[in-house]
C-alpha cells in the first residue's frame, strides 16, 4: 500500500529501518508554495525601484551575506545550514525566463532535507567529485534590500563564484535573492535563489552548493 | 549457456578497427582520443545511422523549431505546416551563415542575417535579396537548406539520419523494442499526451563514448557511488536503492544489437515508490494524490516517479531511464560532450505526479552523476596522456557470458557485457563505408 512514511525494507538484505533524517521538519512543498516561490521568481526578476534600505541597516545585511560568502567558502557546510529556516528553498532555475520550479526541471531545487543529503554526501569523503574539495572564491557585490512583509528582507545581489579543482578553473556568474527573516537574532535565510548568466546551457560539473 | 569463443555478431564487416576492438574485450585508448576517429564518427555514427532528434512533444504545433546538433552540424528541427517533422541543416546555401539563431520558438520563415536569402522553416528557399544579380537562370529550388533526408519517429521519440539507404528506424529499434515498449506503456494512463521538459543539463571534459559506457556500466556503482550508499543508510536508513550494492544479484548487463544495450535492474528495483530517496514535496504530493484518486490507484501513480528499473541506451544517443526520463548525449569534440536531461510529464495524471518526476530528475544529475562525471573526465585526461597504456579492459564477463540466437548477450550487471557488444557493433560500423547526403 502507500504508506508515505514507509522507508522500505531493502529486497536483497531484508534489512529494513530509517536513519537519520527520521523526525526532521520537513518543507510542507504544495502548490501554495510553488505558487509562492513563482511569486517570488517574478517579483526578483521586475524590482525596478532602487534599494529599500540604506545606512546601518544596509550594512548589516552587506555583513550577513559577506558571512554567508565566507561559510560557504571555507566549507563549513553545518555552519551554514544552521542559518536556513526549516521551509528552506534553494533554487537555480534552469531557464532565463523560468518562474515556476513546476514547468521544468532546475539546475538545483532543494529544499533543507535535500540541503543535508548533500552536505552528508561531503561529509562521506567518498564523494570523488568532491575528493579534493574544491577551492572556491565567492564575490558578493551590487547589494539592494527590498522591504517584503514585516520581518522580512529580499536581498539581491550579483555573484562570480571562482572554482579551482584538478588544475581547472571556472566561474559561476550571475545574480542571487536571498529571503531573510530578519525580526530576530540570528537572521535566517527562508529563500535563496540564484539566476546563472548560462543557467539555460550545459553546465560543468557543479559539486558543490552556490 | 556461457561460451570463450569470440563472438560472431551480425553483419560482421572486417576492417581496420579490428586492430582497436578485440575479440575478447580489450578496447584501444584512441577510440576516446583520436580527432580523426572522432571526425569519422561524426559521418559514421551521428549521420550514418539513425540518431535521436527530439521529442514529437517538444514541436507540437505547426512551425515550432528547436535548435541542435547532429554529429556537431547546427540543425533545425521543425514541423512543417501539414504537421510532418522536418529536419534541415542550419547552414545558408549562400555562404554558410547559420540562417536561425534562437534556440527555439515558432517561426514560419527564417531570413539569413548575412544577405536576407528568405527560407521556409522546412528550407525550401524562397526569396533572394536583390534578385537581379543572378539573372533569369538562378534556380531557387536547387538552393534550400541541405534537409535530412530520413525522419521517423517511434512513439513520440523522433530520429534522423543523413543516409538514405539506412534500414527503417522500426528495424532499426527491434533489438530494443521489448524494453523500450516496457518503460513507455508504463505511462499509457490514457491517451491526452505528454509534456517534455528541460531538466539539468551538463557538459563534460570526456568523449561521449565514455558517457555511453557509463550508463551500461553496473560494476562501477559501489565504489563511484560510494558517498551516496553511505549517505542514503546514514539518511534514510537500508531500503533505499543503492542502499546495498554487490554482485550476487539477478541484475543483468544486456548487448541487444544493433549497439543498443541495457541494464535491467527490475529484479531488484520492485518499489520505485519506496526506494526513492524522498524529494522535495515527497510527502505532500504523494498525500495529494492519494486524495485525488484514492489509495489503490494512487500506488500506480507514485510508481511512475523514481527509478523504473531499466537503464536503456538507444544507440548511440538517446538514454532512457524509464518514468518518463532520458537523457541525450550531445558529442561537441573528442574530448568534450554534453548530456541533456528531460521529463516526460503525462496530461492526464496528477499534476502532483508530474511536480515529484521533475524534483526525481534533479536527484540523479546532483546527488550521483557528479562522481560520475568526475571519474569521467579524469580517465579521459589518462587516457589521453599516456600512449604506453594502449588497452581499456572491457572484458569482464566474457567467461560467463549467455550469446543468443539473435547476436544479443546477456550477463551479471556487474559486467561489461552490454558495453563490450556495444563496441563490437562500434567497430563493425567504422569499418564500413557510408555514403551520407542532403535532399
Amino acid at each position: 500500500m502507500t504508506d508515505l512514511a514507509d522507508p522500505g525494507v531493502n529486497p536483497v538484505t531484508g534489512k529494513e529501518g530509517k536513519g537519520t533524517a527520521e523526525g526532521e521538519e520537513v518543507l510542507a512543498l504544495d502548490s501554495t508554495v510553488y505558487e509562492e516561490l513563482k511569486a517570488a521568481a517574478i517579483a526578483a526578476k521586475s524590482r525596478s525601484g532602487s534599494t529599500d534600505l540604506l545606512g546601518a541597516e544596509k550594512e548589516k545585511l552587506d555583513a550577513f551575506l559577506y558571512r554567508e560568502a565566507r561559510l560557504l567558502d571555507g566549507r563549513r557546510y553545518r555552519d551554514w545550514a544552521s542559518l536556513l529556516t526549516a521551509d528552506f528553498v534553494y533554487w537555480i532555475p534552469g531557464g532565463v525566463d523560468t518562474v515556476d520550479p513546476r514547468v521544468e526541471g532546475a539546475i538545483n531545487f532543494d529544499d533543507r532535507r535535500r540541503i543535508l543529503d548533500r552536505i552528508t554526501l561531503m561529509e562521506t569523503k567518498l564523494q570523488w567529485a568532491q575528493v579534493p574539495p574544491s577551492r572556491t572564491c565567492r564575490v558578493v557585490t551590487n547589494v539592494e534590500a527590498f522591504a517584503g512583509s514585516p520581518g522580512t528582507v529580499h536581498v539581491r545581489s550579483n555573484i562570480v563564484i571562482w572554482e579551482y579543482r584538478e588544475r581547472r578553473r571556472q566561474s559561476f556568474v550571475g545574480w542571487q535573492e536571498h529571503e531573510l527573516l530578519t525580526a530576530a537574532e540570528p537572521w535566517r535565510i527562508r529563500r535563496k535563489l540564484i539566476w546563472l548568466i548560462d543557467c539555460d546551457q550545459p553546465q560543468g560539473n557543479n559539486t558543490f552548493i552556490l | 549457456m556461457s561460451t570463450a569463443t569470440p563472438l560472431q555478431v551480425p553483419l560482421r564487416s572486417p576492417g581496420k578497427y579490428d586492430h582497436l576492438v578485440r575479440p575478447d574485450g580489450l578496447v584501444h585508448r584512441s577510440i576516446y582520443t583520436d580527432p580523426e576517429i572522432f571526425k569519422e564518427e561524426m559521418t559514421k555514427v551521428f549521420g550514418g545511422i539513425w540518431v535521436y532528434l527530439c521529442h514529437e512533444a517538444e514541436l507540437p504545433k505547426p512551425y515550432d523549431f528547436k535548435l541542435i546538433t547532429v554529429g556537431r552540424r547546427p540543425t533545425i528541427v521543425t514541423r512543417s505546416a501539414e504537421g510532418k517533422i522536418v529536419a534541415v541543416l542550419n547552414r545558408c546555401s549562400h555562404r554558410g551563415s547559420p540562417v536561425c539563431l534562437t534556440e527555439r520558438g515558432n517561426a514560419k520563415r527564417f531570413s539569413c542575417p548575412y544577405h536576407g536569402w528568405t527560407f521556409e522553416n522546412t528550407g525550401e528557399l524562397v526569396d533572394v535579396s536583390f534578385p537581379d544579380g543572378y539573372g533569369p537562370s538562378f534556380d531557387l529550388k536547387t538552393r534550400n537548406l541541405g534537409r535530412f533526408p530520413r525522419v521517423e519517429s517511434y512513439r513520440g521519440y523522433v530520429f534522423g539520419s543523413l543516409n538514405p539507404d539506412i534500414m527503417s528506424l522500426t528495424e532499426w529499434l527491434a533489438p530494443a523494442r521489448e524494453l523500450l515498449d516496457w518503460t513507455l506503456d508504463r505511462d499509457e494512463i490514457g491517451s491526452a499526451g505528454v509534456r517534455v521538459v528541460k531538466g539539468t543539463e551538463f557538459y563534460l571534459h570526456a568523449n561521449w563514448k565514455q558517457q555511453n559506457d557509463n550508463n551500461t556500466d553496473g560494476y562501477h556503482s559501489k565504489f563511484v557511488h560510494a558517498s551516496t550508499v553511505v549517505m542514503n543508510r546514514r539518511r534514510y536508513g537500508p531500503g533505499k536503492w543503492m542502499s546495498h550494492i554487490s554482485d550476487q544479484t539477478q541484475m543483468l548487463s544486456m548487448y541487444l544489437g544493433n549497439g543498443h544495450k541495457a541494464q535491467d535492474q527490475r529484479p531488484e528495483a520492485n518499489s520505485p515508490w519506496k526506494q526513492a530517496r524522498p524529494v522535495p514535496g515527497r510527502e505532500t504530493a504523494g498525500r495529494a494524490i492519494i486524495a485525488k484518486v484514492g489509495e489503490a490507484a494512487a500506488e500506480r501513480f507514485l510508481n511512475l516517479t523514481g527509478r523504473a528499473g531499466i537503464n536503456l541506451v538507444i544507440y548511440p544517443n538517446l538514454f532512457i531511464r524509464g518514468n518518463g526520463n532520458f537523457a541525450v548525449y550531445e558529442p561537441v569534440a573528442v574530448g568534450r560532450t554534453n548530456v541533456h536531461n528531460y521529463s516526460t510529464l503525462l496530461a492526464d495524471a496528477p499534476e502532483e505526479m508530474n511536480t515529484l518526476r521533475l524534483r526525481f530528475d534533479e536527484d540523479i544529475p546532483n546527488l550521483v552523476s557528479r562522481d560520475d562525471n568526475a571519474i569521467m573526465q579524469r580517465v579521459q585526461d589518462c587516457l589521453e596522456t599516456v600512449p604506453e597504456m594502449e588497452w581499456l579492459d572491457l572484458s569482464r564477463g566474457f567467461v560467463r557470458q549467455t550469446i543468443h540466437g539473435n547476436g544479443a548477450m546477456t550477463s551479471n550487471k556487474t559486467d561489461d557485457t552490454a558495453n563490450r557488444g556495444g563496441y563490437f557493433y562500434w567497430r563493425d560500423l567504422m569499418n564500413r563505408d557510408v555514403t551520407l547526403s542532403v535532399v
